[in-house]
């Protein structure tokens, strides 16, 4: 059998163990154990490469962030920052829709994660935008669209992730997921816009500057979270490990001395969380490495830049980003996490057609969210659905305008990567 | 001005209340007391190395800040605790049936083949992370002498974590399948 040959079969046998619902990291590890095997490499060489992939510093960020998000969701930001969203844009057409979009917006600058964001805000948001006479699909599938935009705005855990896998600077990361992540957000809210005007949805509170500045002064603290993360990544001021025990030090200040919404039982139980959570992303990562190295000794990489050559004829840079995009998106449909499960086997392709890795860093976490609201697996979607009460396919189509939305939102940021780049580059020069 | 709904319906206490509830419940809730044991033992090892990790972090940022001094030993130490905060995270998940997996395709199986194949996928995992701690158990024997720079203690310390992750794993999934087999559990048990 040739390495290539044996490359292949395991990528196969990865594949077919996730349809028999075989966990992530068992079939993670039952592919990278049959690529060794194929190729003559010794079995120490699994637990060997994974140490050193468990072994990059900002990987130590991943819990600490996770832990960050997990006491400030725990110590009641979300009421906090849901009232602050109303108050700036609950007094426009489909009032409710836009708060949704923005609350989500803010939420994702504190936790990191859309599914928290999901299961917590939306289980009241969907019942509620029901209430006041929105239709059940479309509340679905806006909670479900809009929580996808929490991984673009930093701290973000697909970028750390993206940062540990390739190297590139997190705190360049984090500032060049800003800009997409608020366009992201803003059209989502032209989307409701437009169908508000079209559907007569009306507002949900009238606009009141005290209002804005009551809510907003009991929101101010939490915004404080992303600021010291991304202020003190690009100032230089802390390494990603030391902005996570810092953004830490200032969620349990916020929770337990401002808020004073935390006992020490519940402390307990967010720091387990954050193990929990952490533990098996951190797994995944080490066996990504593995799984790397197997198919790089196996000529993967070399045998990919062929294959993209021939498929895409024309020669052209933006075509082939395209390709590696597209590919990265039909991935995420059916792999979560998607970032150092695909990312390995692609990395040295990226690096041989001179890829940006910072622009694709933005691309890739794009690719996540969109995998979170297509099928098979859209997860966002399924919980959203359930929540509601709708069927999935109901839901599927509702959300087809956010999905185009993002889908044009992806091309554009492919074509014009200044809107990732530009801002790392204006703040870390 | 017309408004779908007045100001004090109290939507965000709700919000409040529902994402405290989910980061706070119990997930051990109606669980055996020695299943609760074991959790509880391993939940305190994950936590503890978290809070060093945080500690350790923290501690070493401030000091370089205010007195100009590092701790040499500050990142290795923590980069020597990442397995084991790794490995105890996975138990817990395996142990807690929150393992990342597909379910969309088995789902889509025949009900009376579910059993089946969850039975085999559970014999899959025993094997296969049973393969990963002997691969470990084999590497930590070959370089778990090997002596820390700067901690000056054996990286097995470190390493033997990948051991007692995967073993204890495959024990969390072998329970799991006597439990599902004793009870003629047609649909795969809760963990997977």
């Amino acid at each position: 059998m040739t390495p290539l040959m044996g490359a292949a079969l395991a990528i196969c046998l990865l594949c077919g163990l996730l349809v028999l619902r075989v966990p992530m990291i068992v079939s993670i590890t039952a592919a990278v154990f049959f690529n060794y095997y194929s190729s003559g490499a010794w079995a120490i060489t699994l637990p060997q490469t994974m140490m050193s992939g468990l072994g990059r510093f900002v990987l130590i960020a991943l819990p600490l962030f996770v832990l960050a998000g997990g006491l400030m969701n725990a110590g009641g930001i979300s009421g906090r920052l849901f009232d602050f969203a109303r108050a700036i844009v609950g007094s426009l057409r489909g009032g409710l829709a836009h708060v949704n979009v923005v609350t989500s917006m803010f939420f994702g600058g504190m936790i990191g994660s859309s599914t928290a964001d999901l299961a917590g805000t939306g289980s009241i948001v969907i019942p509620a935008m029901k209430e006041n006479k929105y239709p059940a699909d479309f509340s679905a599938a806006l909670t479900a669209s809009s929580a996808g935009i929490g991984p673009m705005i930093p701290p973000s855990s697909p970028m750390i992730l993206y940062s540990a896998v390739t190297g590139v600077s997190l705190g360049a990361l984090f500032l060049a997921g800003v800009i997409p992540g608020l366009l992201l957000g803003l059209s989502q809210m032209l989307i409701v816009a437009y169908l508000a005007r079209k559907r007569g949805w009306l507002p949900y509170a009238v606009f009141r500057l005290e209002e804005v500045w009551r809510t907003g002064k009991r929101a101010i603290l939490s915004f404080g979270l992303p600021l010291i993360i991304v202020g003190g990544l690009v100032v230089g001021l802390f390494t990603p490990s030391e902005a996570g025990a810092f953004a830490v030090m200032y969620a349990l200040f916020l929770a337990i001395l401002v808020h004073r919404s935390l006992t020490i039982r519940q402390l307990y139980r967010v720091l387990v969380n954050a193990v929990q959570l952490s533990g098996e992303l951190l797994i995944i990562v080490g066996l990504s490495f593995a799984l790397g190295a197997g198919l790089t000794n196996a000529h993967v990489p070399e045998f990919l830049v062929k294959l993209i050559d021939t498929i895409v004829i024309v020669d052209s840079d933006y075509l082939r980003l395209l390709t590696m995009v597209a590919l990265a998106i039909l991935a995420g449909m059916i792999l979560d996490p998607l970032i150092p499960v695909l990312l390995p086997i692609i990395l040295p392709t990226l690096m041989a057609f001179n890829v940006d890795l910072l622009h694709f860093g933005v691309l890739m976490v794009i690719a996540v969210v969109i995998g979170q609201v297509t099928p098979p697996m859209a997860i966002a979607l399924i919980i959203a659905g359930k929540i509601a009460n709708v069927d999935q396919i109901r839901v599927l189509r509702a959300n087809m305008p956010f999905f185009w939305g993002i889908l044009a939102f992806m091309l554009v940021a492919i074509a014009v990567p200044g809107i990732a780049t530009w801002l790392p580059e204006v703040l870390r020069d | 001005m017309t408004t779908s709904a007045d100001q004090g319906d109290d939507l965000a206490g709700k919000i409040e209340a529902a994402t405290r509830k989910i980061e706070l419940q119990d997930p051990d809730e109606g669980l055996p007391l020695l299943g609760r044991v074991i959790n509880h033992i391993v939940e305190i090892m994950g936590v503890t190395v978290l809070c060093s990790i945080v500690l350790v972090v923290f501690v070493n940022a401030v000091s370089r800040y205010t007195i100009g001094y590092s701790f040499v030993w500050a990142e290795e130490s923590v980069q020597m605790a990442i397995p084991w905060l790794a490995m105890t995270g996975v138990f817990l998940s395996v142990r807690r049936g929150t393992m990342i997996r597909v379910d969309f395709f088995f789902e889509k199986i025949p009900l009376r083949f579910q059993g089946l194949v969850a039975k085999l996928g559970y014999v899959v995992n025993i094997g296969v992370l049973l393969g990963m701690a002997w691969a470990s158990l084999d590497f930590v024997m070959q370089f778990g002498g090997d002596v820390a720079l700067y901690m000056e203690i054996p990286v097995g310390w470190s390493t033997s974590a990948l051991v007692w992750g995967a073993a204890g794993a495959a024990m969390a999934y072998t329970a799991e399948l006597h439990a599902t087999w004793r009870n003629r559990d047609t649909t795969g048990g809760t963990v997977s």
